[in-house]
């Protein structure tokens, strides 16, 4: 979805209230209940208010440091970056993991197959994650998040039919959005 | 409750575990070996064990991974390779175009070779010679007649953002086509002077010696 996001896309950058930051963090905690409000300050801290940063087909970018925290579209859900996730142990989000072979090919920015995720190496995502939930993908023998996808299956049917696309990849490793600097 | 700290390759702005699915795996490896030895001991130095003592125990899914990656780097290398003597054997062209009386313009052809960004850099000519320069399809046209000044500063820019050395740098000077009037002008002249005898009809391409 961001592979072909360049800094030429970018359209114009805008300071954000602190209320919304504030609103953003509410939101979070609600989504995520395993984070606290410490750790988001961490990264929000109060003192430094975010930007937003709007690029072209209705892409919003949500920074603060000069970092990327979220893209979002239109008023879709918050798509969180891969280096915002990173910065959480794994248990907070809804998850799944991929075999080692896949990796190469979700760096290219293919989606997710159901035998990537079946095979040994793989887990499957959690129960509760319904279709088109937001998942984050890790890898057999890797520490770090390899991919933001959406779910286009139960965990259930990936298990009995074993076929076709599982999780659509939204932001992975090395596109577009992972290179943008400000 | 602190936050993980991921360190990030500074190679391939990566993950540091996810280095060797890059193409650039072996700088990327040097980096990590010479910033975060523990890193790299930990990431890496089993690998290294395991392929010396047997080949069994890996699986044969790992195996087919690891080969695909390897062969990718290479393709990688080679295609540096390839870019980086692209770059040596290239040249670059300073012209100076004569303007207006005794105004001169120079014109930089063969940049784009190069890791450089040409906006950022006719932004950088403009600073430095205080002069307008822009960018005509890929060539950087420069205000003023500074081809020896520019033909330093681009052999000393190279050296320093991208380590090359040895760019042939060629100057030409193109000279101005004359117009038709001066043309009209100077064959009446050369009647006058009864050096020629030719009358200089307008629109052809005849000239005076």
């Amino acid at each position: 979805m961001f592979k072909k996001l360049t800094k030429e896309d970018i359209k114009g950058e805008s300071q954000l209230k602190s209320s919304l930051s504030r609103n953003l963090k509410q939101q979070l905690i609600a989504k995520y209940p395993k984070m606290t409000l410490e750790q988001l300050d961490l990264i929000i801290p109060k003192k430094k208010p975010m930007s937003l940063i709007k690029c072209e087909d209705r892409l919003s970018l949500y920074t603060c440091n000069g970092e990327i925290l979220f893209a979002q579209f239109y008023t879709d859900d918050y798509i969180p970056h891969l280096k915002f996730i990173q910065k959480f142990p794994r248990d907070y989000f809804k998850s799944l993991q991929v075999d080692k072979g896949a990796i190469k090919f979700i760096l290219g920015g293919s989606d997710i197959m159901c035998p990537g995720i079946t095979s040994k190496g793989g887990v499957l995502p959690n129960e509760d994650a319904q279709i088109d939930d937001f998942v984050i993908v890790y890898a057999e023998g890797k520490e770090s998040a390899l991919c933001i996808g959406k779910l286009k299956m139960t965990s259930n049917d990936i298990k009995t039919l074993n076929k076709g696309i599982a999780v659509e990849v939204i932001h992975y490793l090395g596109d577009g959005l992972w290179n943008m600097k400000i | 409750m602190s936050l993980v700290e991921t360190i990030y390759c500074r190679v391939c702005t990566f993950p540091v575990d996810f280095c060797d699915y890059n193409k650039k795996a072996t700088k990327c490896k040097k980096w990590l070996q010479d910033n975060y030895p523990e890193k790299y001991q930990q990431l890496y130095a089993g690998k290294e064990s395991n392929e010396e003592n047997s080949n069994d125990e890996v699986d044969e899914k790992t195996k087919k991974v690891e080969q695909s990656l390897k062969k990718m780097e290479l393709r990688q290398a080679k295609k540096e390779k390839m870019e980086l003597e692209n770059q040596q054997n290239s040249k670059i062209i300073i012209k100076t175009i004569e303007r207006t009386k005794r105004k001169r313009s120079i014109e930089i052809q063969g940049l784009e070779v190069f890791p450089l960004d040409l906006k950022k850099l006719s932004k950088k000519f403009s600073n430095k010679f205080a002069t307008g320069c822009s960018i005509v399809d890929k060539k950087l046209v420069l205000q003023g007649d500074l081809a020896d000044d520019v033909e330093l500063f681009i052999n000393k820019l190279l050296k320093e953002e991208a380590g090359l050395d040895d760019i042939k740098v060629e100057k030409t000077v193109a000279k101005r086509k004359k117009t038709e009037e001066e043309l009209a002008a100077d064959a009446a002249a050369a009647i006058a002077n009864g050096t020629s005898t030719a009358k200089y009809v307008k629109g052809s391409e005849l000239k005076k010696e």
